[in-house]
């Protein structure tokens, strides 16, 4: 509606933590597990896989696929 | 393995069961694009309703990539999953690695003079057009123990194997016994 404010999403967020904070706060958990997880799988693949090409494939796949999106987050992070 | 054990044939699940489990990984990846354009379709009806969308460009890029995140870590664990499921048939026994979970794996080894009936079964359209389906079989030992895996390519010729390793180990192990008996 003409005059109507711009919805506020930090206001929605409410008094408790800040959009800001949110945002930062699930990007760190978030690379709390990608870290984990990335131990396990790594852990997973060196130790059971039974080809060593499929492995690398498999391995840098993940890194090239992942480690973007992880920084694009992190940039993106930090500029909410 | 033990000395001068021979592989006769590795065996992991059919294309078709990796390739059915990424669809759905497939359809998430593609979720947040479709919402996107979605969005922008309607950017109209939403700046009619007071919210501006582009002011909230560095978090839906922050979803995005959290979601595509997500997805392609759903979508390794069902690649590796399926990678490590493994059945080796060697000429004396049957190797069956179970990667229930990541922190679940089941190996389990079946002699195979041990192996009493072996029978596959190929139900439905797909699984016949493809060629794959469910394998089962029964050892007879100390404890009694069937194993049943499902989805394996071209099961007839996998039986027709195992029935082959079979014969050839019974064989093998009379032979042997003959000729300890005629030691003795």
């Amino acid at each position: 509606m003409p005059g109507q404010p711009t919805l506020q999403l930090t206001e929605s967020v409410g008094a408790f933590i800040s959009l800001a904070d949110a945002v930062l706060l699930f990007f760190y958990i978030t690379v709390i597990i990608y870290i984990i997880y990335s131990i396990i799988l790594h852990y997973h693949w060196a130790q059971y896989s039974t080809n060593k090409a499929v492995t690398w494939v498999t391995l840098t796949t993940y890194g090239v696929t992942t480690v973007p999106l992880i920084l694009i987050m992190a940039a993106l992070a930090f500029t909410i | 393995m033990e000395p001068d054990e021979e592989v006769l044939i590795m065996v992991r699940k059919h294309w078709f069961v990796i390739m059915a489990e990424l669809f759905g990984i497939f359809i998430l990846v593609l979720l947040p694009f479709v919402a996107l354009v979605g969005f922008l379709i309607f950017n109209q009806t939403f700046a009619t309703l007071g919210v501006d969308l582009y002011e909230f460009a560095n978090l839906i890029g922050f979803a995005v990539a959290a979601w595509l995140l997500l997805s392609l870590l759903g979508g390794f664990t069902i690649w590796t999953h399926y990678y490590l499921d493994l059945w080796i048939v060697t000429d004396r026994r049957i190797i069956l690695v179970d990667q229930i979970h990541f922190f679940s794996r089941n190996v389990s080894v079946f002699r195979l003079e041990r192996m009493q009936d072996i029978e596959f079964k190929v139900k439905g359209i797909i699984p016949t057009l493809l060629n794959f389906g469910t394998l089962k079989a029964q050892t007879a030992g100390a404890h009694e123990s069937n194993f049943n895996s499902t989805g394996l390519p071209d099961p007839r010729g996998l039986q027709a194997i195992i029935q082959r390793a079979m014969d050839k180990r019974l064989t093998t192990l009379h032979i042997q016994a003959d000729e300890v008996a005629a030691h003795h």
